[in-house]
């Protein structure tokens, strides 16, 4: 990704360079012509000077001027019969050998014929082009420096308006990327004359204000919902209990009150482990604290000892570091508490828990028949296994969503008749 | 011991309070925060049972001003609400106990007793149910006044059943007062069975008599007479 202001000095450079490349061969051409004309109107010149000079004195001038000048021709023609018109200028390029400068060098030259008293002259002369070369590489090069200068101009301009003019549009990514609905209040922008950046602001303080209400409004929608379904529970649940407890029930008859009352506290289990997923979807759980995982997971082991014990797991924890994640420290009970019941749950009896610490990841694995169902659904709500009808299906997918909720990664595999379930995290 | 219970369903309140009057206490009722606060500032008592959510008021304000003009008194707070939050939030303030609805009328007991006995008590009340004798501060249990070995999950199990006694317990009640979030992984009967069989085998041998009482396929009953 680039941002704005390379992308847009890139056309300017773009453009700058185009016309330079352009601009280069066009006025070379231009000035070439230019110094020609310039050159030939010399020469013509040069030419008038020379016949006024040989009306007056041809012989002297015959013998003279050329052993003065090496880039003037005098020859007298003998007119021959029949020859009429005058002999036409004749304006070419050539190149003639300067042995000062032991080089060919390219010349512009005139041929004319001069017809002076009644005499007919020709007439050769040569101007070198040798300034013209060093002119146009002279020219050249200056717009090559304009060129270089204005690139450069542009660059630091464009730096001095991300750090200035940009400045507020800055100000706010970085306000929108600390934010957080669940806690901030509307934020405070930083003052600014841009009316595009004005209208950003307040179209952003339109958008969370209306997040805000959507928030609350789901917030406490997930609570009454709860509320609501946890208090009939309650009052079913007391009165089962009531109805259990009361003398003289015979036992078939206490039987269908226990199953009801097992019923009851599926619902209400599924009931809290449903809004639990949207509290964690809400974001509502939000006071950090840095978690030591070795911690936790001990207590939890403690705490599962007897399950483990009762069904004659072997149970390997190797701990190979002691590292610390900044997370919900109740979520964080939730999501490795899911992950080892789960384990002890699904161990068929005598069978392994292996439990491996270590500074980025978290790996437990358990032996047991691979799952009745695709692996790619095992984080899935309600995906369960039909042989434990009993179970909610939710505890893996809050332990996912928990890992979701902090970047985390959960995943699973089963390999070599173990299933394994791998928490990630980076290290800071 | 004076009880008072703050729950604004009715059908609740009701049940909450025959079950406790049935163990023996003085049991008022308040549906409303503004009658619950009245009472809190008409006349003391020993424990309070506070519903967070009620409907012209929060139950966390009740703790509040229960802290301050009864502080003597436990409290237990009740939620419908599965906000681990809230519970933070109860305890915080200073209540002795935090329960979730639906609960087992026999754990909101047993709560009450393990609070009204570390508060009023400090723990110092030996609990006695025949021939068992409980000293609470050290949890050291003696049958006709021999020490016997009864601890952990055990002695947890065997405080239940005196604080419920009389009363048929069902597994899934007893497995979520002794093992809470992990009750799931109890579920399976035998392994209850197996915890209850090793409880009475213990007393058993001490020379209690057989105080309790099997519902096959149902749940226990804890009981003198026979």
């Amino acid at each position: 990704m680039k941002n704005l202001l390379s992308l847009t000095f890139r056309y300017y450079a773009a453009l700058a360079a185009l016309l330079w490349l352009l601009s280069v061969p066009v006025s070379y051409f231009i000035i070439q012509r230019l110094v020609i004309q310039d050159v030939d109107d010399a020469l013509l010149a040069r030419k008038t000077e020379i016949g006024l000079l040989l009306t007056n004195d041809h012989h002297q001038l015959l013998e003279y001027l050329p052993r003065a000048d090496p880039d003037v021709q005098l020859k007298l023609i003998t007119r021959q019969p029949g020859f009429k018109q005058p002999i036409s200028d004749r304006l070419y390029d050539t190149t003639y050998y300067l042995p000062l400068l032991d080089e060919w060098e390219p010349h512009r030259e005139l041929k004319t014929g001069l017809s002076v008293n009644g005499q007919l002259y020709q007439l050769r002369l040569r101007q070198s082009l040798v300034e013209r070369e060093d002119f146009i590489v002279t020219i050249t090069g200056l717009q090559t420096g304009v060129f270089l200068l204005l690139l450069l101009g542009l660059g630091l301009i464009n730096r001095q308006m991300t750090r200035r003019l940009w400045q507020p549009f800055t100000d706010v990514l970085g306000i929108i990327r600390r934010f957080r609905l669940e806690k901030d209040p509307l934020p405070d922008w930083p003052a600014t004359q841009v009316l595009e950046f004005n209208e950003l602001q307040g179209d952003l303080t339109t958008l969370i204000r209306r997040n805000q209400v959507v928030y609350a409004s789901q917030k406490q929608f997930t609570e009454n919902a709860s509320h609501e379904l946890q208090t009939p529970l309650a009052v079913i649940s007391a009165e089962l209990e009531v109805l259990f407890q009361s003398e003289g029930l015979p036992d078939e008859e206490l039987a269908h009150v226990q199953r009801a009352t097992e019923a009851v506290q599926r619902l209400a289990q599924l009931n809290k482990a449903l809004t639990l997923l949207t509290q964690i979807e809400n974001r509502q759980f939000i006071e950090d604290k840095s978690v030591h995982i070795g911690q936790l997971i001990d207590r939890l082991l403690k705490t599962n000892a007897e399950f483990i014990r009762h069904k004659q797991l072997r149970l390997t924890y190797t701990q190979s570091a002691d590292p610390a994640v900044l997370m919900n420290p109740q979520l964080a009970e939730v999501l490795l508490g899911n992950l080892v019941r789960n384990a002890i749950r699904h161990t068929p009896t005598g069978g392994d828990i292996t439990i491996h610490l270590l500074a980025h990841q978290l790996r437990v694995s358990n032996s047991g028949e691979s799952l009745p169902f695709p692996e790619e659904a095992i984080f899935e709500r309600f995906v369960k296994n039909p042989a434990l009808p009993e179970a909610t299906g939710l505890g893996l997918a809050i332990a996912h969503q928990i890992a979701d909720r902090y970047g985390l990664s959960l995943t699973y595999t089963y390999e070599s008749d173990q299933h394994h379930f791998i928490v990630s995290w980076r290290i800071n | 011991m004076r009880l008072l219970v703050v729950e604004d369903e009715p059908a609740l309140r009701e049940s909450v309070r025959a079950y406790m009057e049935k163990e023996g206490y003085r049991v008022s009722t308040a549906g409303r925060f503004n009658l619950a606060s009245q009472q809190i500032n008409d006349a003391d008592y020993d424990c309070f049972l506070v519903d967070i959510g009620l409907p012209d008021g929060s139950g966390l304000d009740l703790v509040r001003s229960i802290k301050e003009s009864q502080p003597q008194a436990g409290i237990i707070v009740i939620s419908a609400r599965t906000g681990l939050d809230d519970k933070l939030t109860g305890l915080d303030l200073g209540a002795d106990d935090y329960l979730t609805k639906p609960f087992h009328l026999s754990e909101l007991n047993a709560r009450v007793r393990s609070v009204l006995r570390r508060r009023l008590f400090e723990g110092e009340r030996m609990i006695t149910f025949g021939v068992i004798s409980i000293q609470p501060q050290n949890q050291s249990v003696s049958v006709n006044g021999q020490p016997i070995e009864v601890i952990g999950k055990a002695y947890e199990l065997l405080l239940y059943f005196i604080a419920n006694k009389n009363r048929l317990l069902s597994k899934a009640a007893i497995a979520e007062h002794i093992w809470g979030e992990s009750m799931e992984l109890a579920e399976s009967h035998e392994f209850i069975y197996q915890h209850v069989k090793n409880l009475r085998k213990k007393l058993l041998g001490a020379g209690c008599p057989d105080y309790l009482k099997t519902r096959y396929g149902v749940g226990y009953l804890f009981s003198l007479t026979p």
